[in-house]
């Protein structure tokens, strides 16, 4: 396993486990991009920036891996992954690829590039129910509420 | 002695070649006659899954290129054996409305005999790519 691939797979167990310890893994230059569309979209610089995104998604999200396939390509390692994002309001999960394409210097993460399969659908997850959109999904029923277009 | 066959990464490489020269014949001898494309369902154009290299041309190419000017402002293909992945940066303007968007994606190829079998496309932003093209793609008339 390389360098990079190593630091990768740590970074992924650690995400994982919410261990704060993550940061060692993370160059001081960093710079994530998530999709502008996004409620938490934008750029996020070095290790304090991308604690500040992680506190972001899981004040949205439980986010579940289901599963993934990594790529090692030209110094970069490409992570195809299917999550699972569970709304922390009530809101229905939902199913969805994204694509991460990290790069590294000086054996750390120096770059995280995040392509969802589909920021509208996430966006519109997280949009603002109105208070009948709220009342329906406080009712029990076996079908899931579909968020609003 | 018969040339080796070219790798997926060459075989990719001249796909994009011939994409940003717009020879589409050469573009479409290399997708496999069983490609399947996975689109999103909230971009304005070919939305959701292709299959077959027919459905692949009428469904998804042809539309694309009569509805939008495209300009590919990056290219870079990594090679990850029998999977290539594509880090682009396309500008789409629409012949219609003459809208522009600068749009970095990233695509995942597979390859089946030295052809490209699965295209999996991430667009950065879906909700800018709505908004901008809110039109969509028009009806096209493929004769029979």
């Amino acid at each position: 396993m390389s360098e990079n691939a190593a630091v990768h797979a740590e970074f992924v167990k650690r995400f994982a486990a919410q261990d704060p310890s993550i940061v060692e893994l993370l160059h001081p230059d960093l710079v994530v991009h998530e999709p502008p569309g996004l409620p938490y979209g934008g750029e996020y610089h070095g290790p304090d920036g991308f604690m500040e995104l992680t506190g972001k998604l899981r004040a949205r999200f439980d986010v579940t891996i289901r599963d993934g396939v990594i790529h090692h390509a030209g110094g970069k390692i490409v992570g195809i992954m299917r999550l699972t994002f569970d709304p922390t309001d009530g809101n229905s999960p939902t199913d969805m690829s994204i694509a991460e394409v990290y790069s590294f210097r000086e054996e750390k993460i120096s770059e995280i590039d995040v392509y969802y399969k589909d920021t509208k659908l996430i966006a519109d997850l997280l949009a603002p129910r109105s208070a009948t959109q709220l009342a329906r999904a406080s009712v029990s029923s076996p079908v899931p509420a579909v968020p609003a277009p | 002695v018969a040339d080796a066959p070219p790798t997926p990464y060459e075989a990719a490489v001249k796909v994009f070649k011939a994409l940003q020269a717009g020879d589409m014949d050469e573009v479409m001898a290399g997708i496999h006659a069983d490609v399947v494309c996975n689109e999103a369902e909230w971009v304005p154009f070919y939305p959701g899954e292709h299959r077959g290299r027919d459905a692949f041309l009428r469904d998804v190419m042809t539309p694309m290129a009569q509805a939008y000017e495209l300009e590919f402002h990056k290219v870079e293909l990594l090679d990850a054996g029998n999977t290539v992945i594509g880090l682009i940066e396309l500008g789409m303007t629409s012949r219609a409305t003459g809208r522009t968007v600068r749009s970095p994606l990233v695509e995942v190829y597979s390859f089946t005999d030295g052809l490209i079998s699965h295209l999996d496309i991430y667009y950065k932003d879906t909700v800018e790519l709505a908004a901008a093209f809110p039109e969509g793609l028009p009806q096209i008339e493929v004769s029979a």
